[in-house]
Formats: C-alpha cells, sequence, structure tokens
C-alpha cells in the first residue's frame, strides 16, 4: 500500500524558503566574487610593485655603469682621438694622388730615344708633354706605348697631338701633346 | 548614538529597501568589481607592461656599457699616448707650417734636388674637417732626383701630396728645372669625444699597421726637422753693452 504524504504547511512558506536559499546563493556568490576580484587587484599590484623594484634597481645599475665610463673618460678620449687621426690619414690615404700617378705613369712610356722637355700635370690629371726625339722609330713607340692599354694598364684616356714637327738647329722632332689620364 | 541607530533601523526598514534588499549585495560588489578593474587592474597592467620594456632596454644598455668598461679597462694608456703622438706626426691638429717646410727641404735633400724658392699659403682653421695648405717649390736638380722625391714623399712621416707639377729641361735625363705644389694636411682636434652611452672607438690590426708605418717612417726623418733653421743672425745677448 502506498504512502500518502499530506503537506499541511502552507504554500507561502514553501516559497520563502526557496527565495531565502536564492538569496543565500546570490549573496555567497557576489562575495566569492569579490573576493576574487580583490584577490586579483592584490597580485596586479604586488607585480607592479615588484616591477618597480626592478626598474629601479637597473637604473642604479645604470647610473653605476655611466659613472665607471666617466671615470675612465681620459682612456676613452685617448681612443677617439686615435680613431679620428686614424679615419683621417685613412681618408687622406685613399685620395688618388693624379699628379704623382701621372708623372709616374708617363715616364715610364718613355722609350729611350725620346727626350721629355717638359711635362705639366694639374689637379684634373690633364698632362702636358713636350718632348723631342731624333728617332722616328722611337717616337712611334712612344706613341703606341700612350695607345696600347696593354702598355698603360688603361690608365689614359686619350692623347692627343697638339703639335709635331721637325725642325730647329738639331733637326730634332719636337711633339707637344695633351694626354688625358684616366682614375683607375 | 541611540538616535543613530533608531534612524539607521528605519532606513532598514524602507519598503523599497526591504524589495530589493537581495539585489544589494550583488550590485555593490559588482559595482566595486567594476571600480577595481577600471582604476587599478587595467592602469597596472599598462604600467607593468611598460616597465618590462623599460627594464629590458636598461638591461640591453648595460649590457653594452659593462663591455664598454671591460674594453676600457685593458687600454693601455701609455701606449695610446705614444700612437697618437705618432699619428700627430702624420696629421697634426694645426698647420705646423715650419715642421712641414723642415720635412720637405729634408726630402729635397735626400732626392738630391735643389731648392730655388719656397712658398706657401695658409690654410683654414676651425672646424674639424680635414684642412690643407699649398707649398710651392721651384727646384732644379736631375729628372731622376724628381721621381725620387715622389717617392721619398710617400714615406714622409707628414702626409703630403702633389698637387701640381711642372717640369722643364731633363733632356736626355740631364739637369730641369721644376714646380711642385704639395698639399700638406692637418685636422683640428675634436673637442668633445661624445657621450658615456656612445660604443668605444675600436683599433683594428690594419690600424696598427698603419701606426707601426708612419713610426718607421718618422724613426727615418731626423728630428731636427721637425722645426726649420731660420739661421737668423744671432746678435749681442745685450745690445746695450
Amino acid at each position: 500500500m502506498n504512502k500518502l504524504n499530506i503537506n499541511l504547511l502552507p504554500i507561502e512558506m514553501e516559497q520563502s524558503k526557496k527565495s531565502a536559499k536564492r538569496k543565500a546563493l546570490v549573496i555567497r556568490l557576489s562575495v566569492i566574487f569579490l573576493i576574487v576580484m580583490i584577490g586579483l587587484t592584490s597580485l596586479v599590484m604586488v607585480v607592479a610593485i615588484t616591477q618597480n623594484f626592478a626598474l629601479r634597481l637597473e637604473e642604479s645599475k645604470l647610473k653605476q655603469s655611466k659613472d665607471q665610463i666617466t671615470a675612465m673618460q681620459e682612456k676613452e678620449g685617448l681612443l677617439f682621438i686615435l680613431r679620428n687621426r686614424l679615419d683621417g690619414i685613412n681618408n687622406i690615404n685613399s685620395r688618388p694622388s693624379p699628379a704623382a700617378s701621372a708623372y709616374n705613369l708617363l715616364t715610364s712610356l718613355v722609350p729611350p730615344g725620346v727626350s721629355m722637355l717638359s711635362f705639366s700635370v694639374g689637379k684634373n690629371a690633364n698632362v702636358s708633354i713636350s718632348g723631342e726625339t731624333s728617332s722616328v722609330v722611337a717616337l712611334n713607340n712612344f706613341f703606341t706605348n700612350l695607345s696600347d692599354p696593354a702598355k698603360h694598364e688603361g690608365k689614359i684616356g686619350n692623347t692627343k697631338i697638339e703639335n709635331l714637327g721637325r725642325g730647329g738647329a738639331t733637326d730634332r722632332i719636337r711633339f707637344d701633346l695633351g694626354v688625358n689620364i684616366t682614375g683607375k | 548614538m541611540n538616535d543613530l541607530k533608531e534612524k539607521f533601523s528605519e532606513i532598514l526598514k524602507h519598503p523599497l529597501l526591504v524589495k530589493y534588499q537581495v539585489l544589494i549585495l550583488p550590485v555593490a560588489s559588482l559595482l566595486v568589481c567594476i571600480m577595481l578593474v577600471i582604476f587599478i587592474i587595467v592602469p597596472q597592467i599598462g604600467a607593468i607592461g611598460k616597465a618590462q620594456e623599460s627594464i629590458a632596454q636598461m638591461q640591453a644598455k648595460n649590457k653594452t656599457l659593462v663591455q664598454k668598461i671591460s674594453a676600457l679597462s685593458q687600454v693601455d694608456e701609455r701606449v695610446n699616448r705614444e700612437n697618437i703622438d705618432t699619428l700627430l706626426s702624420a696629421l697634426p691638429g694645426e698647420s705646423d707650417v715650419p715642421g712641414a717646410i723642415g720635412q720637405v727641404l729634408f726630402l729635397l735633400d735626400q732626392s738630391k734636388l735643389v731648392l730655388e724658392s719656397i712658398s706657401f699659403s695658409s690654410g683654414p682653421t676651425g672646424g674639424t674637417a680635414i684642412n690643407n695648405f699649398q707649398i710651392k717649390l721651384d727646384v732644379s736638380g736631375n729628372v731622376t732626383g724628381i721621381k725620387a722625391f715622389i717617392q721619398n714623399l710617400k714615406k714622409a712621416p707628414r702626409l703630403m701630396t702633389i698637387d701640381k707639377l711642372d717640369i722643364a729641361g731633363g733632356r736626355d735625363g740631364g739637369d730641369m728645372q721644376g714646380t711642385v705644389y704639395l698639399l700638406v694636411y692637418y685636422q683640428v682636434l675634436p673637442s668633445s669625444i661624445g657621450n658615456v652611452e656612445a660604443p668605444v672607438s675600436v683599433i683594428n690590426d690594419k690600424d696598427l699597421t698603419t701606426i707601426a708605418q708612419i713610426k718607421s717612417f718618422k724613426a727615418a726623418t731626423p728630428q731636427s726637422v721637425d722645426t726649420v733653421d731660420l739661421s737668423v743672425p744671432r746678435g749681442k745677448s745685450d745690445p746695450f753693452q
């Protein structure tokens, strides 16, 4: 035989019990949520304070290093001046010296039998040469040397014969040349 | 105090409060959480991120500075001062015309050229760029002398280059007259070495070779050519005697 359950308590009591349970749950959840947020905030604050401390420490180390370097300023100055002079010297040594190069080149191309009477070279490496020879063969050799890239290693751009003639008391061949030296 | 208690009790019995009392705590805690997030958590997280970046940057900077300190502590001051003296003989901080003329005279003598006349122009002063002044030489001698002069110029301790060259004569390797225009270089010394964080200047093996070369050129040049002997006639030490 099934038991018969008769609830004689009024419905309002049941409802108020449920309502009270709901209220308690809401309050509990609110408190838990608040505690968690406060905990999170505290954690963030602790991390921030720790980072701040680490930042101050790094700043102090950096200042210490800078002070040490300032104390060695004299040594740094010596190295700085050494570097400054070396850079200047290397800069000057790397600049071409067209006048000296042109003189050395052209005197090496003058064959025996040809005399150079005057030589003039300026900053732009344009050379004016005057010379004389008694031998047509020697003169030809000279002109060949001036025009053959294998002889002058490509350092002569072009050669202009400004004057060529035979005459004078010695009946030697006189020539005036303009030679353009390239930057190679 | 009792009045306050009574007032508080009356407030608690307010019908609105009684009706919505279940919502008060959740709403209040939600508001508090929102305030915590907006005013504390978010700004602090931003600050933590920036602080971490700053710490990383400072650590990197400090590492560079520590390397610089290590490099500087190994610097031999005496050796470096000697090297600077050597380099200043090649590229001095001022024009030092007498010193340059002295070296040129030595070179002419070495090359067996006779000096007919000498003149010089003054160069610019100031600035830290490389400056130069010109020395004009009228010389006579053998053609081989000019070649020797050009070669010997490369071995002079002072940096000089030939700007222009005019030669006449020298037929069949004989005597000639020539005008040589030399450029003599100098560079004003820097007035400051830059800031603490600038990287340390490095001297490599190639630089040491350059220094050794200039030192050898300097050793081959007599010390007395550093200043020109003007051969000024000497008078009485006391002109009133």
